[in-house]
């Protein structure tokens, strides 16, 4: 089975080395190794650590970091020979790197499936950034390529400058979810889905520092689907719903289907390996009720015989109302 | 105290405006003693024991050729290789005459095949482009040889093209490689991601200790060849340190070596990211400890801004290149400055390689940044390369005191591609500005960063004297530069650069007895001839060393 990849873009200083110790720390009951550029910031707390080569720090908890060294494809095909491989990759860009060249290798290489690009900007001085004439066009590319764009250092602005930076990096990644952090520490959910079961909403642990307060709901599917009409919801999913993650089974082939959503990437495939998992969705958000609208949604789906028409939950986000403007007809059908 | 040794010549250009021309040289103890005219000499030979030496009675004695940036591990990796090459390649073992066509390109690798003794023996080639030899896939090479590893590695490095045996030789799993989106089994290409792929299996013969001090040795002859008596290697390490030290030492620190080389130390070592601020300080701050006589680290580091001009990845100030790509930082900008600032602090000679216009602003922003904490003056803040520039910036360059050191081969290999698909008319034409660089008396030097132009400096001059291109257009004539400057940049001015004015670069009592030997003086054939002018040897240290 492939690998899911998260592509971690953002400029120099923005917190990607941060939010990089807080994920591979955090206990989350996922194998994941990262690969990062500059090996001497990774600072983690030696009683985490298992071993320790000249490139590679393997953690008690199962995740490896390991160093580039100008050589993605060669640390890309180091992890995939690994007798046991990790269940997720997390390649960190350099700061100006253009993520459309990183890309390419998780597009081309066999073993790799991109789960999601994920840039980390800086709330104070991302604007700035992205009209300097060395690297305004890159960071603003890297903006643009992102699904999830994670705003950090909100407490050194104020609420009005977060809310318009917000809305100014909304603009430039139609469709990416955007989400607010104070010192990196997002919670690993969002990279990797998470694994609660049952069907209460539940509070996500985020520690402390994090503005942003997310909740998981699972969505139990035990009756198949139709693939169709979920892509078309999927394409509807309110934009506080950052991240949709799980199997169903497919009403028309009766072939079971690998459903993955971060902000605008969608992605239903076949999915050809035994599982062991029940048929069931697990959404990510920040709003409670949107959340739970979502759920009664997904769960009126599940059995329906015939193709379903909706409307749209949620109302009043951008990418909502650009939606409305590009696909009208089908509200009003 | 030794013998002095006088030696005649036709002519001595001496690169020293107060007495440029000559036809005597004292020497002893590998210096000069002093430079005129036997009668002129008179003085010293009457005091001391001396003999004539009138071996170059019919020669044009010329300062030594200083090449400023070169890259001896490049070439020991690629001198190896079988060039095919669509311009021509004067080698110490061979010439590697143009090849155009894809029948020429298919019967030169025939040939090449064809002359292997060992039937299992890899063959790498390198040089191959498709603008000038057509398509080549793996069923063409399974045609000239199905077992035997064929190799062909194209110009700009970027693709690699291989026969099943080959394939089969790189030791990749074949699952894999299907899959890979990158590598294209039935055509045999390897490319963009998944060139990776075939250089892991390339470098077991590309690296193998072996190889890469044959590759050394045929670096060294390459140096000579071209006339040097003084090179530096710009930028050291290239790949792995120990192994690129050991072989440069029991290669070119030799007694028999007729040339000496400086060598800049990288302010980061490639690979491991930008490692550790202090760590990087003291490996740099140590390598001095390394010097011989042949061998010497000064006070000066190497640093980068943008991307590679071969690659098209320098980084363009609007409007950018035709096809809307963009360039590459090689890192920040704020860690180059972060970087440059402690050995500015320091002292150090700053030399730093830009290919774009937009690479150029970035190290003249951090170089006037640098000035208003602490003015230096005499610094020599070096521009490596200087692809692509603006009037302007030249007119900047120098009032901040910058020096250039310059690809222009840049003109004669790239010059039509970059018009026609890159850049367009006006700014490819202008590329390695030479002319505006004179105009405003910024120290120039001529450099071959070898192996991306051949290291033959008469050919490096011949390109700023003539800009032409591999197909015969002129690129932009105000850009041309004169003889005389063309050859300062490759002696007196190449010598200042590297902060060694004092001992190399000119004939005159004091410094080094380093001459290149001519077969006709370069101030009187025609400018179009400059690069044909046969050269006999060098004179190193006041030791002929005539060429194989």
């Amino acid at each position: 089975m492939d690998i899911p990849v998260t592509l971690l873009s953002g400029y120099l200083g923005a917190g990607k080395t941060t939010l990089i110790n807080h994920v591979l720390t955090t206990a989350h009951g996922v194998r994941v190794t990262v690969l990062v550029n500059d090996f001497g910031a990774i600072n983690i707390d030696a009683s985490l650590i298992a071993a320790r080569a000249d490139e590679t720090i393997t953690l008690s908890n199962g995740c490896v970091c390991c160093s580039i060294q100008d050589d993605l494809g060669a640390a890309i095909g180091e992890q995939i020979r690994r007798e046991r491989p990790p269940q997720h990759i997390i390649i960190e860009a350099s700061g100006v790197a253009e993520p459309a060249r990183i890309l390419r290798y998780v597009e081309s290489w066999p073993g790799l499936r991109l789960d999601a690009v994920v840039c980390v900007v800086d709330a104070e001085t991302i604007r700035p950034r992205a009209n300097d004439k060395f690297v305004g066009r890159v960071v603003s590319r890297q903006i643009a390529a992102a699904d999830l764009l994670i705003v950090n250092k909100t407490d050194l602005v104020d609420r009005e400058t977060a809310k318009d930076v917000a809305d100014w990096l909304s603009t430039l990644a139609a469709g990416a979810a955007i989400v607010t952090s104070l010192q990196g520490r997002v919670d690993p959910v969002l990279f990797f889905g998470g694994g609660s079961t049952g069907g209460a909403v539940r509070d996500v642990e985020t520690g402390d520092a994090s503005p942003a307060r997310f909740f998981n709901v699972t969505i139990p599917l035990p009756e198949p689907i139709h693939v169709d009409d979920l892509a078309r919801m999927l394409e509807f999913t309110p934009q506080s719903v950052h991240r949709v993650k799980g199997f169903i089974t497919d009403m028309a082939s009766g072939q079971r289907m690998l459903v993955q959503c971060v902000g605008s990437r969608r992605s239903i495939e076949p999915w050809l390996d035994e599982i062991v998992q029940k048929d069931a969705l697990l959404a990510i958000g920040t709003d409670r009720s949107e959340l739970l609208t979502f759920q009664a949604q997904i769960t009126t789906l599940a059995g329906q015989r015939n193709t379903q028409v909706y409307e749209p939950i949620g109302t009043g986000t951008n990418r909502l109302a650009r939606a409305a403007a590009v696909s009208g007809d089908i509200f009003r059908a | 105290v030794s013998q002095i040794t006088v030696y005649t010549a036709k002519r001595i250009r001496t690169m020293n405006a107060s007495l440029p021309i000559a036809t005597a040289v004292a020497v002893r103890d590998g210096q000069i003693i002093e430079v005129g005219t036997l009668e002129t000499l008179q003085p010293w030979l009457d005091a001391h024991p001396h003999r004539i030496d009138q071996t170059f009675r019919n020669h044009v004695l010329m300062p030594g050729f200083i090449d400023p940036h070169l890259h001896p591990s490049l070439a020991a990796i690629l001198l190896p290789c079988h060039f095919i090459t669509a311009t021509e390649w004067k080698l110490p073992d061979r010439v590697c005459p143009p090849v155009h066509g894809h029948n020429a390109y298919i019967d030169q690798l025939k040939r090449i095949e064809e002359g292997l003794s060992d039937p299992s023996e890899p063959l790498i080639t390198w040089g191959y482009h498709k603008i000038w030899h057509g398509s080549v896939d793996r069923q063409v090479l399974n045609n000239i040889s199905p077992t035997r590893p064929m190799i062909v590695w194209q110009r700009s490095f970027h693709e690699v093209i291989a026969n099943d045996a080959a394939i089969a030789w790189f030791g990749a799993d074949r699952t894999m490689m299907e899959r890979h989106h990158q590598i294209d089994l039935d055509t045999g290409r390897f490319y963009e991601t998944g060139l990776a792929v075939a250089m892991a299996g390339m470098r077991k013969l590309i690296l193998d200790p072996d190889r890469f001090r044959r590759g050394m040795e045929l670096t060294k002859r390459a140096v000579h060849k071209g006339g040097h008596t003084t090179i530096c290697d710009m930028g050291l390490p290239m790949l792995n340190l120990d192994l690129e030290w050991s072989t440069l030492k029991a290669v070119m620190d030799t007694d028999d070596t007729p040339f000496r080389t400086q060598f800049v130390a990288r302010a980061v070592e490639r690979g491991g990211g930008l490692g550790n601020e202090a760590e990087n300080l003291e490996r740099v701050r140590n390598m001095p400890k390394r010097n011989t006589h042949r061998f010497e680290f000064r006070k000066a580091v190497k640093l980068f801004t943008d991307g590679g001009y071969f690659a098209e990845l320098m980084q363009v100030q609007p409007p950018g290149f035709i096809d809307g790509h963009e360039g590459e930082w090689l890192m920040p900008p704020e860690v180059f400055e972060g970087l440059c600032r402690p050995y500015w602090h320091e002292g150090y000679r700053i030399h730093v390689h830009c290919t774009g216009d937009l690479g150029l602003e970035l190290a003249l922003d951090v170089l006037e940044k640098l000035q208003n904490e602490r003015p230096r003056f005499n610094h020599r803040f070096t521009i490596e390369h200087f692809g692509l520039s603006t009037p302007e910036q030249v007119r900047r360059m120098a009032d901040l005191g910058t020096l250039a050191s310059v690809n222009a081969y840049y003109v004669y290999e790239l010059g039509e591609a970059y018009w026609k698909r890159s850049l367009g008319h006006e700014r490819a034409s202008q590329m390695a500005r030479l002319g505006t660089l004179m105009r405003h008396n910024v120290t120039t030097a001529l450099h071959t960063d070898f192996t991306m132009a051949p290291a033959l400096p008469l050919n490096s001059a011949w390109v700023a004297v003539n800009r032409l291109t591999e197909s015969g257009s002129v690129m932009c004539p105000r850009e041309c530069i004169t003889v005389e400057q063309a050859m300062r940049a490759i002696t007196i001015d190449a010598a200042y650069v590297l902060g060694m004015e004092h001992e190399v670069g000119s004939i005159r009592a004091g410094k080094k007895a380093d001459f290149t030997v001519l077969e006709a003086d370069p101030f009187e054939v025609p400018p179009s001839a400059l690069k044909d002018i046969p050269i006999w040897g060098t004179v190193f240290e006041g030791v002929p060393a005539p060429l194989e």
